[in-house]
């Protein structure tokens, strides 16, 4: 089964898994073998957070998502135009689809309402023992650090701010930030873009350029 | 609400100031067939650096680390695939006894519909 998965071109596969030819549910099973045996290997191999998993919960785990991966290869089918190795596509699928599914079991206890809940909503940027040294360039520093908390406060929507906390703060992935702000991975980049594009052009208008915040941060 | 520390200051302006937004970029992150970023995985797997190929989506994935684990998660199984290292899943078969079910349902997906085999 091995060898004649790997023989296929990209048409072959598309050809037999439509149906065109009388291949279609050995090239089903060929399919979702190789999906599954990808899957296992990520998770047993590469997820370093599965480790106390035995390999019969791997083995499952993989079998399940094998299977949702499948699905949606076969419901994508149409879209896929050749300019890849089939497999590899389908392998992509199959990995976002775990990957997406792991962390939603991870953070299935998150919550957005919870980050602001637990106090203030604006971080503070205190000043720090790496500061230069001497008054002048202390009081500085101080200034700057207080226009950019007055930035965090003044310039973003509570949506923008508790989103740029989550991704860039938190690293909570988009999919589950997204998912919790009702919207998908896609508008929660542009949410992200318009924060950063506001906070930036906040802090031009008080003086502070670009390039001086971004040596003030090395 | 958590305060930033001097490494998360860091990080956070990094990203405010730094973080790329390029379009064409982000329309092939968000789609999960997207067949270039396949091709890209092939390639760095073969050895190829990403940073030659298309540098835009390596500076993306710098910043944007979901993206970054999903590649990196594609490029090592491409590789454990082209060293032959992939498990065998025959050994771990278990019995499902909805197995043949789904493979019905998958079957019946992906016929044609009846008008074009006419």
């Amino acid at each position: 089964m091995t060898d004649r998965v790997g023989e296929r071109t990209n048409e072959a596969w598309l050809a037999d898994l439509r149906g065109e030819t009388s291949a279609q549910p050995e090239a089903l099973a060929d399919l979702r073998e190789r999906l599954q045996r990808s899957l296992l290997y990520y998770l047993s191999q590469e997820r370093s957070d599965l480790r106390d998993l035995s390999s019969q919960e791997l083995a499952q785990m993989a079998e399940d998502l094998s299977q949702d991966a499948l699905i949606r290869v076969i419901d994508n089918l149409n879209t896929f135009r050749g300019e890849s190795l089939f497999t590899t596509w389908a392998n992509r699928i199959a990995v976002r689809l775990a990957i997406s599914d792991l962390r939603r079991a991870r953070y299935k206890d998150f919550s957005l309402d919870d980050m602001t809940a637990e106090g203030d909503l604006m971080p503070n940027l205190s000043p720090t023992s790496e500061l230069p040294p001497g008054p002048e360039a202390a009081t500085e520093r101080s200034d700057v650090i207080e226009k950019i908390n007055r930035a965090f406060e003044e310039a973003l929507t509570e949506r923008q701010y508790r989103a740029l906390e989550a991704v860039a703060l938190q690293g909570i992935p988009m999919d589950v930030v997204a998912a919790q702000m009702g919207t998908n991975r896609n508008a929660l980049y542009k949410l992200l873009h318009d924060a950063r594009r506001k906070l930036r052009s906040y802090l031009e208008a008080q003086g502070l350029p670009i390039d001086y915040m971004m040596n003030l941060f090395q | 609400m958590s305060r930033c520390n001097d490494n998360n200051r860091k990080q956070l302006m990094d990203f405010v100031l730094k973080a790329p937004f390029d379009e064409s970029v982000i329309d092939m992150d968000c789609k999960d067939g997207c067949e270039q970023i396949s091709h890209l995985a092939d390639r760095v797997a073969r050895g190829e650096k990403l940073e030659d190929l298309l540098p835009e989506y390596e500076e993306h994935i710098q910043y944007w680390h979901d993206c970054r684990e999903e590649f990196d998660a594609l490029v090592a199984i491409l590789r454990a695939e082209q060293a032959g290292q992939l498990p065998d899943v025959a050994i771990f078969e278990p019995a499902d006894p909805l197995s043949g079910q789904q493979n019905k349902e998958i079957q019946q997906r992906s016929d044609p519909p009846p008008s074009a085999t006419q």
